[in-house]
């Protein structure tokens, strides 16, 4: 497996030869290209940033669930360091053609795509789709190279450098909605004239195991646990993540207006079983469960279909029911999922909208609950007009302008949908991760802990956080964690079959550690300190009137694994 | 006594309702005794409050099955 880099200035592409990252996938090389090459000062989106690539080392092995890959940078969003991951097919692709790893290098004013294939690599003007949707610049670039390409590219929000823009890969069937949403790396991408990245694998063949024997059998036992755990094998296939709701709401952590309150009264609209009901109801193009990669068995994802049974969105996930809705005062699922569709066109991240939306809508510059404001913000955001610009720069800088107390994030990226008095331990992974606000870093929901008490939150989520790495090297989907169960030996047998490259259970959860200290050691060159490592004050003293609690978790503890208790 | 069971976890539905129970349960014993396996099928709350498992169950005692997954 091979990683390149490419100057984007000269649009010049050579071999990297740098032994140490030989062994690297995913998370593991995205942060050390990170830590090892961008100057803690630099400007996300200046010269000496760099955007990475990185498929996981399962990646295009045929193991469920294993297809994922890293995309790194320093983050416009944060100022710190950022990997965000993503399923679909386009790593899968990327493997296809030999490649682990992808470094973009410079940065350019006008947009080219890229295209890969097994001749190598080419250059071309990106203007036939500049301003484009999403959906139509993939159906160009399906068009212009052949159907059987895969591809990853940004949206206008991107081009026009926002903080909340994602780069989106491709599903299965060929639609650009898999996002590494989180922190702007769309916005990277744009200042390096990265429009778009063409996957070509025609004529290469499907990558081998390196011991066949072993990875069907270490396969075979991964495989199992997947089918024999009930999250995995009916929890998800059924309702998907937006299961949660009716969990997150009974416990009083679904962000409700702004994260004011952490129930919303019409929470059954939107739940996963009427996300179920409708699609089963309706018929048509929709789904309640879909695989985002071929061989998903855990297949979490849907389909949304409208009234008619004609597609609008994919997936409706979890996290976009409540940013997009409950914390918009949005009860609708039809709503929602044209807020989502219009988020999925414009390459946006659908967290970070929703987290700047409701801050507007905390000032009143748009009324909660009202659907037109929204999608006529977002289009504003398209045109490039002062509002849209305005929710483009995320919950952060909206707060800023509009002078808003009540800002729901943390290192400057708006928290997922947790209300973190709600699930405490997602409090001190908000606070303490390096990404920011993130569930993906250390989600600690699944614990039976009591999540209203500040007892054991900080062990939880440091425990949490120190694993979620391990799956983004591998490129597991975060989903099999329920039936892997921590039973790393197994993952790392499929990792050595595959890969030829011996490894053990405990290399890889000492790999989830040295990741998260090269992560905190990045940004502790940044010029992070422990006063990063903090919620916005309302959280302390303004209670969540659903879960009756503030954020308690006592802040010395909380600064043990945050930047200086971690990047010593 | 009676003891209130709601599940949200789709596949432990058939136990959603009213039981009768007698004696010096636990928490964690009445649901193990209904087929639900201990801190991997649910979430589980004891009149709104998280349960250690250990809780002795009383008259209308309300138990919630919660969905158990980790969020996308
Ligand atoms: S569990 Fe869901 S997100 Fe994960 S690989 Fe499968 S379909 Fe994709």
């Amino acid at each position: 497996m091979k990683i390149y880099r490419i100057d984007m200035k000269n649009l010049t592409v050579k071999e990297d030869q740098i032994e140490k990252y030989k062994n690297l996938g995913g998370r593991a090389l995205t942060s050390q290209v990170v830590h090892d090459e961008v100057p803690g000062h630099a400007h996300p989106l200046g010269p000496y940033n760099k955007l990475v690539f990185a498929n996981g080392l399962l990646t295009g092995s045929g193991a469920s669930s294993a297809d994922r890959y890293s995309i790194g940078a320093k983050s416009p969003l944060t100022g710190g360091i950022k990997e965000s991951n993503a399923g679909g097919i386009s790593g899968l692709k990327l493997g296809r053609l030999g490649i682990r790893g992808l470094i973009f290098e410079g940065i350019r004013e006008d947009f080219q795509i890229i295209h890969i294939s097994k001749n190598g690599f080419k250059f071309d003007d990106a203007t036939p789709i500049l301003g484009k949707d999403l959906s139509e610049a993939a159906e160009w670039l399906r068009e212009e190279y052949g159907k059987h390409v895969a591809v990853w590219l940004i949206g206008v929000a991107g081009e026009q450098k926002m903080n909340l823009a994602g780069i989106a890969g491709q599903d299965k069937e060929g639609h650009p909605t898999r996002y590494n949403g989180r922190g702007g790396l769309g916005a990277v991408a744009g200042s390096k004239g990265i429009k778009a990245i063409v996957l070509d694998d025609e004529g290469v063949d499907k990558s081998q195991p390196k011991d066949k024997q072993r990875f069907r059998e270490a396969m075979k036992q991964y495989h199992t646990w997947l089918m024999e755990t009930p999250g995995t094998a009916k929890v998800f296939p059924e309702l998907g993540t937006s299961a949660l709701v009716r969990t997150t709401n009974t416990l009083g952590a679904l962000p409700t207006r702004n994260f004011s309150t952490g129930s919303f009264e019409l929470y059954e609209n939107i739940s996963g079983e009427t996300l179920r009901e409708t699609l089963l109801e309706r018929g048509g193009e929709g789904s309640p469960t879909h695989a985002c990669m071929p061989g998903c068995i855990i297949r979490c994802s849907n389909v949304y279909a409208d009234k008619a049974g004609k597609r609008v969105t994919s997936p409706l996930e979890y996290e976009n029911i409540g940013l997009l809705g409950s914390n918009l005062g949005i009860g609708d699922l039809d709503d929602i999922a044209e807020i989502n569709r219009l988020c999925n066109e414009f390459g946006v991240d659908t967290i970070e909208t929703g987290g700047a939306l409701g801050v507007l809508m905390s000032q009143n510059v748009i009324s909660y609950g009202d659907v037109q404001g929204v999608i006529e913000a977002l289009n504003d955001m398209k045109e490039g007009k002062p509002l849209g610009r305005i929710v483009g720069s995320g919950a952060e800088v909206v707060g800023k302008i509009y002078g808003a107390y009540r800002v729901p994030t943390a290192k400057g990226q708006t928290m997922p949908a947790y209300d973190p008095r709600g699930i405490k331990g997602l409090g001190v992974t908000y606070a303490t991760s390096p990404m920011g606000a993130d569930h993906t870093a250390g989600q600690t929901i699944r614990a039976q802990v009591d999540h209203h008490s500040p007892k054991d939150q900080v062990k939880t989520s440091l425990g949490a956080q120190q694993s979620a790495p391990i799956f983004d090297y591998a490129g597991l989907c975060f989903f099999s964690a329920g039936a892997i169960q921590g039973r790393w030996d197994i993952i790392a047998d499929l990792i050595s079959a595959y890969t030829g490259q011996e490894i053990s259970g405990e290399f890889l959860k000492d790999m989830g550690k040295n990741i998260l200290n090269t992560e905190h050691s990045f940004n502790k060159m940044a010029g992070f300190t422990k006063a990063d490592d903090r919620l916005p004050e309302y959280f302390y003293h303004e209670m969540n009137e659903a879960s009756k609690t503030v954020f308690d978790v006592p802040q010395e503890e909380l600064e043990s694994i945050g930047v200086e208790g971690n990047a010593r | 006594m009676l003891v209130k069971i709601t599940s949200n976890v789709p596949y432990l539905k058939g136990i959603d309702g009213d039981h009768k129970v007698d004696g010096n349960l636990s928490v964690e014993e009445l649901l193990i005794s209904l087929g639900v396996t201990w801190d991997e099928d649910a979430l589980v709350l004891i009149n709104g409050k998280f349960s250690h498992g250990d809780e002795k169950l009383e008259d209308q005692d309300h138990i919630q099955l919660l969905v158990p997954i980790a969020g996308g």
